[in-house]
């Protein structure tokens, strides 16, 4: 449909956008005739806009509740809010931890304050990372932004050198 | 089959599919069909940008020699 759509826009544009400003009769009866079909597509596609964000407001809703439930049932009844609060209480804003370690801890955080096996706190740690409860934030900064991130791969067997990482970051709580 | 009722297919499918993957509880779909249908809306406002330009630049030409008189 996009491709259809595209050509149909491309076609427009080439032939209405004019950088001078005279243009021949020709050509302003070609507009005359071209803008009315313009602003019908832009009538179309503005119902169609409003229908989307319809939509989109209820697929939101559905994925809200489904988040909430999923909470519940994996931290033993608790609401996503009171789970982020628990771990607001234990490690304030953020948790100066690296992304592995980090993880680790609020996951064992997750299982023992909540008294749950460790494969719901996964469950439960995943979910709370969806929702933008918890995240790990890397810090770049600005004067790095122009180098490219290089990727190297890594060897079996072999630990992982600090140098692999030009950045760091912190665990987000965003509750 | 043109363009309004490819869109009309498509809206009438991704409907019933949310409401399909709500029922089965199926969260991380969901998820992705949210994400689907934020793209869609993305183009389609790049679109009446677009559109919008367009006729913004059209309707000054057209406008132009009512504007000078004879």
């Amino acid at each position: 449909m996009w491709t259809q759509l595209e050509e149909k826009l491309i076609k427009w544009e080439s032939n209405l956008n004019k950088k001078n400003d005279s243009i021949s009769d020709e050509e302003r009866q070609y507009i005359a005739r071209e803008l009315p079909k313009i602003k019908a597509e832009k009538k179309q596609m503005e119902h169609r806009l409003r229908k989307l964000n319809e939509i989109i407001a209820k697929t939101k809703i559905f994925v809200d509740d489904l988040t909430e439930d999923e909470c519940r049932e994996l931290s033993k009844g608790h609401s996503l809010a009171g789970v982020g609060e628990a771990l607001k209480e234990e490690f304030g804003n953020k948790l100066e931890e690296g992304q592995t370690q980090g993880k680790h801890t609020l996951i064992k955080f997750l299982k023992n304050r909540f008294n749950i096996e460790k494969k719901n706190a996964r469950k439960l740690f995943t979910l709370l990372d969806d929702a933008g409860i918890v995240y790990y934030r890397i810090d770049i900064p600005r004067n790095s932004l122009s180098e490219p991130i290089i990727y190297e791969p890594l060897e079996a067997d072999v630990g992982i050198p600090e140098t692999m990482y030009a950045f760091y970051g912190d665990w987000i709580i965003n509750a | 089959m043109g363009l309004i009722e490819i869109f009309t297919e498509w809206f009438g499918r991704k409907n019933q599919k949310i409401i399909d993957l709500n029922l089965k509880k199926e969260r991380k779909l969901l998820s992705k069909e949210l994400a689907e249908l934020e793209n869609e809306r993305n183009n389609i406002r790049d679109y009446v940008n677009r559109l919008d330009s367009l006729i913004d630049v059209e309707e000054k030409f057209i406008s132009e020699p009512e504007k000078g008189g004879n």
